[in-house]
């Protein structure tokens, strides 16, 4: 089974501190992805630059009496599958900072013998399909040692190729400091390494491109289909097709319930589906009496397997080519689901030479192939049939001729509609100098400077994952580390917000926008209602974990037995506390609340509260928790009906008859459950039959 | 709505992040077809698909509706559809309007309403409804009428499209009456007007015949396009041709239906109102629905959480562990951490709905494997917030001449989490005929992070390390090739889907009890007209490559390989451990094999070389098949 060996020589000298925060982020969520994606790889971590000296090359020739060679190289994690103290080591703050001086060339034989080592070892790791990887993380500003360079590199070369080792460079250049002339020499040894072996070189400008320098999760490259791509009925080009793209969901969890408190719990929970009549919701239809069945229109048509497989589209599996077409007659935005990636068969001159020729005549022709592309069909679900555009990428070496493939709509896909032209909004047609303001605009605010590219897809991490991973990956050790806010999120930062540095240039311009074209923001547009910005006080009402109750003492109510907490903090004349966390949370329980499952227990606790609060003096305390909740639910889109249910229940003010500390009269609070029950009520049957229209239309398209 | 429901399916997609479009509100359309004699000459109809030459324009009519209903099947079976016919013999509707017959009465379609239809085409429509008599202006008023009390059932919220189908220009005639015909006619037309029913009238006349709406333009509706808030021209968006009858069948939904709305927000707080379409949305066959067998009536599915400690059901969001391992022996190395739904939201990192603009680039930077999903279209909406269309035509203006693209940061609603998004400006296309084949506006690609892309074209294991270089001479005959085979249309929706039309198809057959029908395949490559149009290309090419008397294998003729050897339970320890820890022919004998994991089922299969694919019902049943087979 395929397997990767990897070595990290990171440099933690003097030249690295500015960034061994951003290092130690990178490596984290690295092995922490490791150990979730691809346990059986294992990988080793060298610092270098280090105070201490603790490496097997060291020793061994302290043993022969050379005590002045590999100095200040540490092998932190000898070569093993990642776990937890790789993680712990790596936490905020805990990446050790080093002062000793040692050159890169050095820390790459060590990580050299570490690999060599091993497959003599554990022979089975010679195999092809282990790959081996050194992978260097420095700013190489630490001169190399210059006596015997050359041969010396040229030694490691030789020991690296016997053992197909790759090596990847992670140049880190984000602060601009130190020799120049050092690093000028470094990068040269370097490429003298490198030049005979496989290699990847990484600059790193950015914080970003930093933390983002190791994907979030490898996959290995299978492919979806394998045989031939047929050019009219007599001609076969053997190829592969693989994956090119796919959308990466945040990594998968599992649910989990502490609801035992057994020591022996396994806190799993099932997720389990009941079948009921709909006209008789408490009777449970069991397997046997359940027909499956197809809607057709506004009928359900029953179905049994047989006819199943007859629904089917069951044609020969295959891909061919359909005819050409020319490039700009198929528009990107055309494109729906996944890129794949058509490949010739490896090994195979004559499919190769002639998908390369056909990739380069398209190429030349500025053309695309329209292919029809149907890799797999299931013996009993069938095909699933698509046509694709093939667009030619060339190799340029690196990898062969290939066609990158883009499904393209069928005709029940598009939905046509007509949009007014723009000529004939004769009123509402820009200047010249309004057209120009933001041609400008589109000139200056530029992602693509003349070095490179920002933003390009190609290199840009998901920031969202990488935030999952490095939340994770903190927590490994047992500590709490809060989620930094999105804004102070660098890849977050760097990734969703405007760039500094691109919108100073354009600061002027986009200044002028206002005036030149005058845009009327009217804040509580009709159907705007999804950009207004939600109450403030939802995070820090979700802030409150439902944890609370496990503890000991009761500092606060918790969501599971509200009641018993606040009664308990009563009890204990914490009523400030109490009464300050009873309303958070009545409003967790019915923001988690599943349908209406929670609101008996939040009605009950909002009971109690009015009850505490009326022997205790403090009517006004639970008469702004029940403004406060119908602020929140009154006329909300979820949780109405907790509400309704309140008002139902006739839970109402806390009046000066109560309560003489209120300023609600009897006649007050009577007038507040007509007021607002009534309101509640206009929910008319229409709307509500639309509702769910547009629930099954959401739901419609999913496959 | 979903309020009382308990779903966990709901919670579930949610946190996986699950991209969802929906398309707000149903239409209802009622198709109003003339059957005065007028109808029934021959239309005449040549090269037009779907159409037969001796079809007559009522038979075309009928046809179009029918087309009509079934690609909403397809694509949006919720709409509701009726067709009704004026100026018939029989008087058959609701309220007794003289000369009309409803045939399919307003409801969400069904097979029977095609059924129906077929019904009325040729000699049977003779037969059963026949043509009035003598024409009347009084046929349209009434048809009108009934059109008019048919559309305006149900749901009031819904879009309502009233389509007339006939050849007379002017059903108000020309004697000394004729203005208050019209007058009576247009009378009819106005509830129609204030119930926001758009109406649209569809001449069948041959190309380069004129039709005359100046009576017609009274009954139109001057429509409000509510979404963009732009009033259209009388007649300028509601009156079809001929040649764009097979893009009208297609057509889901004529109303343009935004799916969303968002703030374009510039960096330093500049900000656009636009509205987001679904153009393309690629169309899946219906999900199967359980019945109850005994009355054929939908089951309602519940799904709960139920806690297998305690087999409690949880009322709340359950909580998360992270990692999600499957070989309990891994939280050794990393133990688990439990994240609450609010620590989740709070990584998902969400923010406000809308686009910001990040910069500018190429629009060559667009790479065609940057793309995972299905575009939308973006377009101005004026009505929120008012210099928004002249400020984004300004844009769309600028990007268009400079062939650059706009790069944004887009969160499509409040749970969502955020993506980068390309903004690519669109000019209008338009046919000969001036009907619009592209909206003018900008696309939104939906783009890729580097974590989505992969690179298989440069790993070794799949495409090796030696690349062939093809000869000059090789490229050349490629390019012939290419320069024959190149198709003139352009490729709009050019195939339909024959997974769909088989589905249906059948679907439709079995609705009606009818034996389902052979469905042929029509997406197959042209082989005839490869061969006819470039044998001679196909061959050089080929002879160039592999030479005259070589190809390489089809399907079928795989390459030689040693079958994989199946490893014997003794060899491999790990697995004659796994399958000592059940007995699986007891299990099955039982019929207990459900109770083991997918984990543990495979072993067995493994270890008998069976197919270890599937779900676990496929693999329970190889199980059982296996150990019923041994003696």
């Amino acid at each position: 089974m395929a397997k990767a060996l990897t070595v990290f020589a990171v440099d933690i000298g003097p030249h690295m501190h500015m960034d061994i925060g951003l290092v130690a982020e990178a490596l984290r969520t690295y092995f922490l992805s490791k150990v979730v994606n691809k346990a059986r790889d294992e990988c080793a971590l060298l610092y270098f630059g280090a105070n201490e000296t603790r490496n097997a090359v060291h020793e061994e020739m302290a043993a022969q009496g050379s005590f002045d060679d590999y100095l200040h190289i540490v092998e932190e994690h000898p070569l093993k599958p990642p776990d937890q103290a790789y993680l712990e080591g790596l936490e905020p703050g805990q990446m050790p900072r080093g002062q000793g001086r040692s050159d890169f060339i050095d820390a790459v034989s060590v990580a050299a013998d570490i690999l060599n080592k091993a497959v003599e070892l554990r022979p089975e790791l010679e195999k092809a399909n282990v790959t081996k990887e050194i992978v260097l993380i420095s700013s190489l500003q630490e001169r190399v040692k210059e006596a015997e360079v050359h041969e010396f590199v040229a030694a490691l070369v030789e020991s690296l190729k016997e053992h197909n080792v790759q090596l990847q460079t992670v140049l880190v250049d984000i602060e601009k400091q130190g020799d120049d002339a050092a690093r000028e020499y470094n990068r040269e040894i370097l490429s003298e390494l490198a030049e005979e072996i496989r290699h990847k070189d990484i600059i790193v400008q950015t914080p970003a491109e930093l933390l983002g320098v190791f994907k979030c999760k490898e996959y290995s490259n299978t492919a979806y289909y394998a045989g031939p791509f047929t050019l009219g009925p007599n001609m076969n080009i053997r190829v592969k097709v693989a994956k090119k793209a796919k959308k990466e969901m945040l990594p998968s969890t599992k649910l989990y319930s502490d609801r035992s408190r057994a020591s022996d719990a396994t806190h799993e929970v099932q997720r389990e589906h009941e079948y009921k009549d709909a006209s008789d919701p408490d009777t449970i239809v069991p397997p046997e009496e359940r027909q499956k069945s197809y809607k057709y229109g506004k009928q359900f048509v029953p179905v049994s397997a047989d006819e199943e497989a007859f629904l089917a589209y069951k044609p020969e599996r295959g891909i061919h080519l359909m005819g050409f077409m020319p490039a700009e007659s198929i528009p990107q935005y055309q494109f729906l689901k996944d890129p794949w990636v058509m490949v010739p068969e490896k090994n195979n001159e004559k499919s190769g030479t002639a998908l390369a020729a056909l990739v380069r005549a398209l190429h030349n022709k500025q053309s695309v192939a329209l292919i029809l592309f149907l890799p797999r069909v299931s013996e009993k679900t069938g095909g699933n049939p698509a046509v694709c555009a093939g667009t030619p990428v060339l190799g340029n070496g690196a990898g062969p001729d290939h066609l990158v493939l883009n499904h393209l709509p069928f005709a029940e896909d598009l939905r046509v509609a007509k949009f007014t032209s723009f000529e004939a909004k004769a009123d509402l047609l820009p200047s010249e100098q309004q057209v120009q303001c933001m041609s400008d605009l589109v000139q200056s605010l530029d992602l693509q400077s003349d070095t490179k590219e920002l933003l390009a897809a190609d290199t840009t991490r998901n920031p969202t994952i990488h935030r999952f991973y490095n939340h994770a990956a903190c927590q490994a050790g047992g500590r709490e580390y809060p989620l930094p806010e999105p804004q102070e999120d660098v890849l977050v930062r760097e990734t969703f917000l405007p760039d500094g540095r691109v919108v100073s240039g354009s600061q002027a311009l986009l200044d002028s926008l206002p005036e030149l074209l005058p845009i009327v923001y009217k804040e509580t547009a009709p159907g705007m209602a999804d950009l207004k910005d939600e109450e403030g006080g939802e995070l820090s009402a979700a802030a409150f974990t439902l944890e609370g109750a496990a503890a000991p003492a009761v500092s606060a109510v918790g969501t599971s037995d509200p009641i018993s907490d606040f009664n308990a903090m009563v009890k204990q004349d914490n009523l400030d506390a109490a009464f300050r966390s009873m309303p958070d949370a009545i409003v967790t329980l019915v923001q988690n609340s599943m349908g209406n499952r929670n609101y008996q227990k939040a009605l009950h606790a909002l009971e109690a509260m009015r009850e505490a609060a009326v022997q205790h003096g403090r009517g006004a305390s639970f008469n702004s928790t029940l403004e406060d909740l119908r602020g929140k639910f009154e006329s909300a889109t979820q949780h109405q009906s907790f509400w309704q249910l309140l008002m139902d229940q006739q839970v109402t003010l806390v009046s000066t008859e109560e309560d003489p500390g209120t300023e609600v009269s009897a006649a007050e609070a009577d007038n507040f459950l007509k007021q607002h029950a009534s309101k509640g009520q206009v929910v008319d049957e229409e709307p509500a039959a639309m509702a769910v229209d547009e629930e099954a239309d959401e739901f419609a398209d999913m496959e | 709505m979903a309020e009382l429901e308990y779903n966990a399916e709901g919670i579930d997609g949610e946190e996986d992040g699950q991209e969802r479009e929906w398309l707000p509100s149903r239409d209802n359309v009622v198709f109003l077809i003339d059957a005065q004699a007028a109808m029934f000459e021959e239309a005449g109809l040549k090269d037009t698909p779907g159409f037969a030459e001796s079809d007559r324009w009522f038979d075309v009519a009928v046809k179009v509706a029918k087309e009509f209903i079934k690609s909403h099947i397809i694509s949006s079976d919720n709409d509701r559809i009726g067709v009704v016919f004026y100026g018939a013999t029989e008087t058959g509707n609701q309220n007794n309007f003289d000369h009309v017959y409803t045939v399919v009465t307003l409801d969400e379609p069904s097979a029977q309403s095609i059924r129906d239809l077929e019904n009325m085409m040729g000699d049977d429509f003779e037969d059963k409804v026949g043509s009035a008599a003598e024409g009347s202006p009084d046929h349209l008023r009434n048809g009108l009428w009934a059109a008019s009390q048919l559309i305006n059932t149900g749901s009031s919220r819904a879009n309502k499209r009233l389509l007339i189908f006939t050849r007379d220009e002017n059903p108000a005639g020309t004697g000394p009456k004729a203005e208050s015909y019209r007058e009576r006619i247009a009378a009819r037309a106005q509830p129609l007007h204030e119930a926001n029913v758009t109406v649209e009238i569809f001449p069948l006349t041959r190309p380069g015949d004129t039709f005359s709406m100046t009576f017609w333009n009274h009954i139109i509706h001057a429509g409000n396009d509510e979404e963009s808030g732009v009033l259209y021209e009388e007649g300028s968006d509601t009156m079809y041709r001929l040649q764009s009858l097979p893009g009208f069948t297609r057509q889901k939904a004529y109303r343009k239906r935004a799916s969303g709305r968002a703030r374009f927000l510039f960096p330093g707080g500049y900000k656009m109102a636009v509205s987001m379409y679904s153009l393309v949305q690629p169309a899946t066959k219906s999900s199967p629905v359980f019945l109850n067998a005994l009355n054929n009536e939908p089951l309602k599915v519940e799904s709960a959480f139920i806690d297998q400690d305690t087999g409690a059901v949880l009322t709340e969001v359950p909580k998360r562990i992270f990692p999600k391992f499957s070989d309990p022996n891994l939280y050794k190395r990393i133990p688990p951490i439990i994240l609450t739904s609010e620590e989740l939201r709070s990584i998902r990192i969400t923010q406000d709905p809308g686009l910001s603009l990040l910069g500018f680039k190429p629009a060559s930077c667009l790479k065609p494997w940057h793309t995972w999903r299905q575009s939308n279209f973006v377009y101005p909406d004026e009505r929120t917030m008012p210099g928004s269309t002249t400020a984004f035509i300004a844009l769309h203006e600028a990007m268009l001449s400079q062939e650059r693209v706009a790069i944004c940061t887009y969160v499509r609603s409040r749970n969502a989490e955020p993506r980068l998004v390309a903004l690519m400006a669109a000019q209008e296309v338009k046919d000969e005929y001036g009907e619009q084949l592209s909206p003018p506006g900008m696309h939104m690609l939906h783009l890729c992070f580097a974590d989505d892309i992969r690179t298989p074209e440069v790993d070794k294991n799949l495409v090796g390390e030696f690349f062939p270089e093809p000869s000059a001479g090789q490229v050349r005959e490629a390019e012939k090739l290419v320069e024959k085979l190149t198709m003139e249309d352009s490729y709009v929706g050019m195939y339909e889907n024959p997974l769909l039309q088989r589905h249906y198809q059948v679907l439709e057959a079995l609705a009606l009890a009818e034996t389902p029908p052979d469905v042929e395949d029509s997406l197959k490559p042209d082989h005839e007209w490869m061969l006819s149009t470039a044998n001679d290309e196909l061959e050089s090419f080929r002879n160039s490559v592999y030479g005259a008397n070589h190809n390489e294998p089809g399907i079928g003729k795989k390459s030689a390989s040693t079958p994989k050897k199946r490893p014997a339970p003794e060899d491999d320890p790990a697995l004659k451990d796994a399958l000592a820890q059940h007995d699986y022919k007891a299990l099955a004998a039982s019929g207990k094999l459900g109770k083991l994991k997918v984990d543990d089922l495979k072993p067995y299969l493994r270890a008998h070389g069976l197919k270890v694919t599937g779900k676990k019902d496929e693999l329970i049943e190889r199980i059982t098949e296996h150990i019923d087979s041994q003696p």
